[in-house]
């Protein structure tokens, strides 16, 4: 564990000096933990790749402000990643202003998940609209809350919580086709 | 609906741990470093460290400039040792020709008695301008001092000589002539002409 820190403090300096090899090394390293960051966000595998690409050049040009007292490498690039993949969704759907009226929980039947896989689930969720998509993914996998969600977006609290409350709805819709 | 449901909870685990990715990772980095090579190319030195890395970027920008700018000094600093002589020569004899006042005076001080061979070393522009036979040492121009202006009270300001210009005169020019010229040897026992070695027989 400890070579590990150590070959990746020698990847940062490498990249701070702005060699490709360190550079690339550094790539292969993080790839699939930030591709799985991507491919969750994204519509498709193109979509993926270039979040995937305009990230990490982000990464190579501002690994000089990465301090690693304020946080793990792994946390930085997934935040890097995850605003890269907002910008992507922002950019080619507007986030419209929604406020959630009081509506019952829809009822979603956990066996119905327990019998998908990861590729039918992902399958399911691209097909949520850009913004709902990207509000369920930040708060069911990624664990943010509707204010952070807001932060990020730009958007309200309120248009957080009717985009998490929309997703709900058409994955039960979905499910019922499923099963 | 703050808190995540059974499925949802179901379905984070399996996007974050199970899904599968594509095999996307060579034409990805590719794409990455075509971007690096456009917007921050490499530097030649690779496998030296970061802070030498950066010197050489440093140098190769810098060291032309400097080369070209220690040219220009240097160039700039000949062009100007070959004409502080010429510029300098008008500044120096623009006071002795504005102060012969005390100048003539303190030559006379500082020089010993001349003979006739010192007319041969005297500055044509120090003679005086109008010789006087009365004097006896008619070599030194000191038949300068009628022509100057006397001193005079209501005399303008520009007339005056400043003090360090009037040392600056004497200095030199007196000091020229001592280098070059031998001192007077003075002359030693009896005066003899022809008629002391005139024969003449002795009288009984």
């Amino acid at each position: 564990m400890q070579h590990q820190e150590a070959q990746i403090q020698q990847w940062i300096q490498g990249c701070c000096a702005n060699q490709r090899k360190a550079q690339e090394q550094l790539y292969r390293h993080f790839y699939g933990f930030a591709m799985a960051i991507a491919m969750r966000y994204s519509r498709d595998e193109a979509d993926a790749a270039d979040i995937m690409s305009a990230a990490f050049i982000k990464v190579f040009k501002s690994i000089r402000n990465y301090d690693s007292n304020k946080g793990s490498l792994h946390a930085w690039i997934q935040r890097i990643v995850i605003n890269e993949a907002l910008d992507h969704i922002k950019g080619r759907s507007a986030f419209e202003a929604f406020e959630l009226a009081i509506v019952p929980e829809p009822s979603i039947d956990n066996k119905a998940i327990e019998r998908m896989n990861a590729t039918e689930i992902m399958t399911m969720i691209q097909q949520l609209p850009p913004a709902t998509h990207a509000v369920f993914v930040l708060y069911a996998v990624d664990g943010f809350n509707h204010r952070e969600i807001a932060e990020k977006l730009g958007i309200s609290e309120g248009t957080s919580k009717w985009h998490l409350s929309e997703a709900r709805k058409q994955l039960q819709q979905q499910l019922q086709q499923h099963s | 609906m703050n808190a995540l449901t059974p499925y949802e909870q179901q379905i984070g685990e399996q996007l974050a741990n199970h899904l599968p990715l594509p095999n996307l990772e060579d034409a990805i980095w590719g794409r990455i470093k075509a971007g690096l090579d456009a917007d921050m190319p490499e530097t030649p030195d690779t496998g030296g460290s970061s802070s030498g890395s950066g010197l050489l970027r440093h140098w190769q920008v810098t060291g032309p400039l400097g080369a070209f700018v220690v040219i220009i000094v240097t160039v700039f600093f000949y062009n100007s040792n070959q004409n502080q002589p010429a510029n300098n020569r008008p500044n120096r004899t623009a006071p002795s020709s504005v102060t012969p006042a005390t100048a003539p005076n303190q030559r006379n001080n500082s020089v010993p008695l001349y003979d006739n061979n010192r007319k041969e070393v005297q500055p044509p522009n120090l003679r005086p301008a109008v010789p006087d036979s009365s004097n006896v040492l008619p070599d030194i121009p000191v038949s300068n001092q009628p022509l100057l202006p006397a001193p005079d009270s209501s005399s303008k300001p520009t007339n005056v000589v400043p003090p360090a210009t009037t040392t600056d005169v004497p200095l030199t020019v007196p000091k020229k002539n001592i280098v070059d010229t031998p001192p007077p040897k003075k002359k030693r026992g009896v005066p003899i002409d022809a008629s002391d070695y005139k024969l003449v027989p002795k009288t009984p």
